[in-house]
């Protein structure tokens, strides 16, 4: 388990120490990588990588402490993320099939039954990409209103209302989802 | 259903919902929680040069951009306006479009010629004053002389009596003299037979017949003889108020040996030069 991060971490993080370096990355690294993932970047590794070499570089510049060094790993994370879906609409994706993520398949019935399996893809999938953004930035990043509306060039009323907007879209969605199940368990 | 423990992330999904004004449900709540479990994934394994950053390498982190890319960028962008704009402003319409006024080094000759028009026997006004106002905007072109005295080698001027009858006027419809202000010294036929006549044009580098310059620049251009006579009139000078005046005088016409004239032709108004030029002032563009 990574100690807490703290200012003198990122005072000593600045300074280009690797410990320093080795804890933020630790501390961030899986929230950037679940924001990657849950975008559907191709290679969300190796963007999460070039994420905290960017964050590293401009550990100088910073400002806002480790609030501020949190909000700006993901708004690298927000224009890689951007910059992968622009590059995957003007390439043709060669991808080697690979059953565990081909999302193609439907339920099985036991998956029916119990109600469980579906991942954060279909549960975001009925979201506008606008609410997912706000979502993944809010739960995922564990950001703020205003953090998220200062990543998604957006201000913190419109933020607030797609928040609701998708929370309200997300419940519809289990709702409608579970009642199936009970019309077919009575 | 998975169970999360992290009882923070369930606080957090409850605080998110009553925020949001949404009611609270359990799938809801699972739903996020199932969201939350994204970010505690095991972070990836650093590789190539950030993993030799965490273990303290000396690594060159990502250099940054030129920032001189957008001042070449702009400079060639400034640069082409500019050439572009100087190409427009150099473009030959605007030269074509201011040369519809005549050459000054007509002037001289269509005044003449308005002189020995109304002696062919045209009507003549009443008035003095109107040759001289009908002369002034004259731009007819003219045949050049030159070709004349390209055919005739000989610089020798024609004599009066060859030109005499075909130009010559009749003395009783001589038009009086369109400037007042100089007196004619000399009888007006004889001066007109002789500035009528283009024979006399020897130069071809020349462009004005003898005694058609009534600038006295305009006659004595290549003639080196020195003005000895009195000045032949206001059109001596040529910022004087009746400058133009030279061009529109007969007497004046007759001035322009000027500096190029030989000693005591200079108020006969046939120019020379001491070469046997035909004069030409050095102010003959000055108009």
């Amino acid at each position: 388990m990574a100690p807490p991060l703290t200012e003198q971490t990122l005072s000593d993080a600045r300074a280009r120490k690797p410990a320093a370096l080795r804890n933020i990355y630790d501390d961030f690294a899986p929230a950037v990588l679940g924001y990657l993932r849950s975008k559907g970047c191709e290679d969300p590794e190796a963007l999460t990588q070039e994420v905290f070499l960017t964050l590293f570089s401009k550990l100088d510049t910073l400002k806002g402490g480790l609030r501020g060094a949190r909000t700006f790993a993901f708004s690298v994370a927000h224009a890689r993320m951007v910059d992968d879906a622009r590059r995957r609409e003007r390439e043709p994706a060669i991808a080697v099939f690979d059953p565990e993520l081909d999302r193609r398949a439907t339920e099985s019935a036991e998956e029916s039954v119990l109600g469980g399996g579906a991942g954060v893809a279909a549960l975001l999938g009925g979201l506008t990409p606008q609410q997912q953004e706000v979502l993944l930035l809010r739960v995922v990043a564990d950001l703020s209103v205003d953090e998220s509306a200062k990543i998604m060039g957006r201000s913190a009323g419109a933020v607030k209302q797609l928040q609701r907007r998708a929370l309200g879209e997300l419940r519809n969605q289990l709702e409608r989802k579970e009642a199936p199940h009970n019309e077919r368990a009575s | 259903m998975s169970e999360h423990p992290d009882a923070q992330d369930r606080l957090y999904v409850r605080g998110l919902l009553a925020e949001a004004g949404i009611e609270e449900t359990p799938e809801l709540v699972e739903a996020l929680l199932a969201l939350c479990c994204e970010s505690r994934t095991p972070a990836p394994e650093p590789e190539g040069k950030l993993a030799a950053l965490l273990s303290g390498a000396p690594v060159p982190l990502r250099p940054r951009r030129k920032r001189s890319r957008g001042i070449v960028l702009g400079a060639a962008l400034i640069g082409a306006m500019a050439v572009g704009a100087g190409g427009v402003a150099a473009a030959p319409d605007f030269l074509v479009q201011a040369e519809p006024n005549p050459t000054v080094s007509f002037l001289p000759e269509s005044s003449s010629m308005d002189r020995s028009d109304p002696a062919e026997g045209e009507e003549e006004p009443a008035d003095p004053a109107a040759p001289a106002a009908e002369a002034e905007p004259v731009p007819e072109p003219h045949p050049e002389p030159e070709p004349v005295a390209e055919a005739g080698p000989d610089p020798v001027p024609v004599p009066e009596a060859e030109t005499g009858p075909q130009t010559q006027p009749d003395p009783d419809h001589e038009p009086a003299p369109p400037t007042d202000l100089e007196p004619a010294p000399e009888p007006e036929p004889e001066t007109e037979a002789i500035t009528v006549a283009p024979a006399p044009v020897a130069k071809p580098g020349s462009r004005m017949p003898p005694g058609a310059g009534a600038d006295p620049g305009a006659g004595g251009g290549k003639g080196r003889g020195i003005v000895q006579g009195p000045p032949p009139g206001p059109g001596l000078h040529d910022d004087g108020p009746h400058a133009d005046d030279g061009t529109q005088n007969p007497k004046g016409a007759g001035m322009p040996g000027g500096r190029g004239a030989p000693h005591g032709d200079s108020s006969r108004g046939k120019g020379w030069g001491a070469d046997g030029a035909p004069g030409r002032g050095l102010s003959g563009r000055d108009r």
